[in-house]
């Protein structure tokens, strides 16, 4: 018979179908062509407004804002590669500074039970603050809704890399420090040829994790803030009833972020080891 | 003051404090002995003994609570180039190859040495011990003869002064376990290496070494004897077998461990001890945390004083 992977395929085909026919259907018949009064056809206009748009037409705004996806014609109107590059060009900032805070910081916290159990409390406290609640506070002090924005998403990319990295650097395998020891190899030697690849795995989980949080987060934050980003760019075709627009948005959202997490994970295959 | 024994233990002692005031409880103490240059030595004896504590403090992963370790006359407390160690679990590095498993270790041994120098002198160690084909494979990938064998490889590969092993072959089956014996015996023909091993098996005790030293059930453990292993090498499997005086020393050895490895000094056990179980304890792991566990495990009537 088909293999499991084209049977797969196939019924994901299948429910996209369904799914899409299920979308038509209820978008297309509709009970707005009844009778109106008169005074309801003039002032109710083009009542299109009141439906959700049927796949035919996210398909068609689609293809039309695919085709010129960098067209630019104003501040308000930019096309849907610059706002999606602009999200992305934040969550990286704010996701490398995380890295570059986190790794180091959670190793020092794995390789010292003192740090562990002393940082314990402010960590377990921060972790479950969701990153849009120091919004506030972090456009009352950066007074600049961008650079607040990018300090959002480095708060919610901290987390998982920071307890990740502290994880798997505390559970490296005994064995592995022993021969270190035997070898007479140096602390930093130590740390970067034994303990570092050792706890790779895990700390590229965090990663992924991270990743995946911080893409969800910059959506909401440019909601809040406002500026040209994918975020933004929603709430403003909301603001303009536009909703195969919003919808598009929503696909375009979903694809990007299934971008970056196969990448992390891509790159935790590299690292990975079978013990 | 004549000539101290290349290695020299001297009055190794190895206690936990117990908590709430209770008499500590003393793993061995007084182990004394010695080896010299280019000797095979094994020791033997049951699980929870404190054999791995007595390795692992050699080679300095662990603290003795009293007496002294010497290599060529200097004392040594810490681990260190000196003193090789073949882990029990082989202990490679999963994330690299065979070959980089090696590497590792030549390069830190000698790290001024150039890359073609440490990848010819690791090639060499490899093929030493069987290794021809698999310096490309990481450790998921060998099976776990190859992977010891890359161990072995890895230990010899840094030249030490002695070859501390813990129990290398208890993971793999006879056959394997064979082979790697005779393996390991060539090359320390070649390289007249100083080893000092850890063992279970009676037979293998007996094959490898110039000395096997028997010791005592915990607690106070120690090592009460010594049994010169007088069979000529090279020694042969087949025809040792036959041998009347390898029969006389194997005996000797099983005697001990069946009959004689109660405390001479404090433990008189209350229950008599069935020998069937004893030869069927798990082969302790090398942790100073699980010997604790095991001394209460054998026998099943330690009591912490």
């Amino acid at each position: 018979m088909f293999s499991l992977r084209a049977r797969a395929a196939l019924l994901s085909i299948a429910v996209l179908l369904a799914f899409l026919g299920f979308w038509q259907a209820l978008a297309s018949g509709s009970p707005g062509e009844s009778a109106r009064t008169q005074y309801e056809s003039l002032v109710a206009g083009d009542a299109q407004t009141a439906r959700v748009p049927p796949p035919s037409k996210v398909l068609s705004l689609a293809v039309e804002q695919l085709s010129d996806p960098f067209y630019d014609r104003g501040p308000n109107d930019k096309g849907i590669g610059t706002q999606l590059l602009y999200s992305l060009g934040r969550v990286l900032v704010g996701y490398l500074l995380a890295l570059a805070v986190a790794i180091p910081t959670g190793f020092s916290i794995g390789m010292s039970p003192l740090l562990m159990r002393a940082m314990n409390p402010f960590i377990q406290l921060l972790k479950p603050v969701s990153p849009l609640a120091w919004m506030p506070l972090a456009l009352f002090v950066i007074q600049d809704s961008v650079t607040s924005s990018v300090f959002v998403i480095f708060v919610c990319s901290l987390w998982p890399v920071l307890i990740n990295t502290a994880f798997g650097v505390s559970s490296v395998n005994a064995d592995y420090l022993n021969v270190a020891k035997t070898l007479e190899l140096g602390p930093l030697r130590t740390a970067l040829t034994v303990i570092l690849p050792a706890a790779a795995p895990t700390i590229l989980t965090g990663m992924r994790i991270s990743i995946g949080i911080s893409w969800l987060v910059i959506v909401a934050a440019e909601m809040l803030v406002g500026g040209v980003g994918i975020g933004y760019y929603v709430w403003n075709e909301w603001n303009n009833l536009d909703l195969a627009a919003v919808i598009f948005s929503i696909v375009m959202i979903g694809l990007v972020g299934m971008l970056l997490d196969w990448l992390l994970g891509r790159a935790a295959e590299l690292v990975s080891f079978k013990a | 003051m004549s000539q101290l024994p290349f290695l020299y233990v001297e009055n190794l002692s190895k206690q936990y404090s117990a908590p709430r005031g209770k008499a500590a409880h003393v793993v061995f103490e007084n182990v004394c002995f010695g080896i010299e240059k280019g000797e095979f030595v094994c020791i033997v004896g049951h699980s929870g003994c404190g054999k791995s504590t007595i390795l692992n403090i050699i080679a300095g992963l662990d603290q003795s609570s009293s007496g002294y370790v010497y290599v060529a006359g200097r004392e040594v407390n810490r681990p260190g180039l000196s003193r090789g160690v073949i882990f029990q679990n082989h202990s490679l590095l999963p994330w690299k190859t065979a070959l980089q498993n090696v590497a590792f270790s030549v390069r830190a041994r000698w790290p001024d040495w150039s890359k073609s120098a440490v990848r010819e002198h690791s090639l060499k160690y490899l093929h030493m011990v069987g290794l021809k084909d698999a310096e490309h494979k990481r450790p998921a990938q060998l099976s776990g003869g190859m992977r010891q064998r890359v161990g072995i490889a890895r230990a010899f590969a840094i030249e030490p002064q002695i070859l501390l092993m813990d129990e290398p072959f208890g993971a793999l089956d006879a056959l394997t376990r064979g082979t790697i014996q005779d393996e390991l015996i060539r090359i320390c023909a070649e390289t007249r290496q100083t080893v000092f091993m850890i063992t279970h098996d009676v037979d293998e005790a007996l094959y490898l070494s110039d000395r096997v030293l028997l010791m005592s059930n915990g607690p106070h453990a120690e090592v009460a004897e010594t049994v010169e292993v007088t069979l000529s090498r090279p020694r042969e499997r087949a025809s040792l077998v036959r041998s009347l005086e390898y029969f006389e020393l194997r005996s000797r050895v099983l005697d001990f461990l069946v009959n004689r490895t109660e405390g001479t000094q404090h433990g008189q056990r209350s229950l008599q001890q069935d020998p069937a179980s004893q030869e069927s304890q798990r082969p302790d792991l090398g942790s100073a945390g699980q010997e604790r566990g095991h001394v209460g495990n054998v026998g099943g009537v330690m009591r912490l004083r």
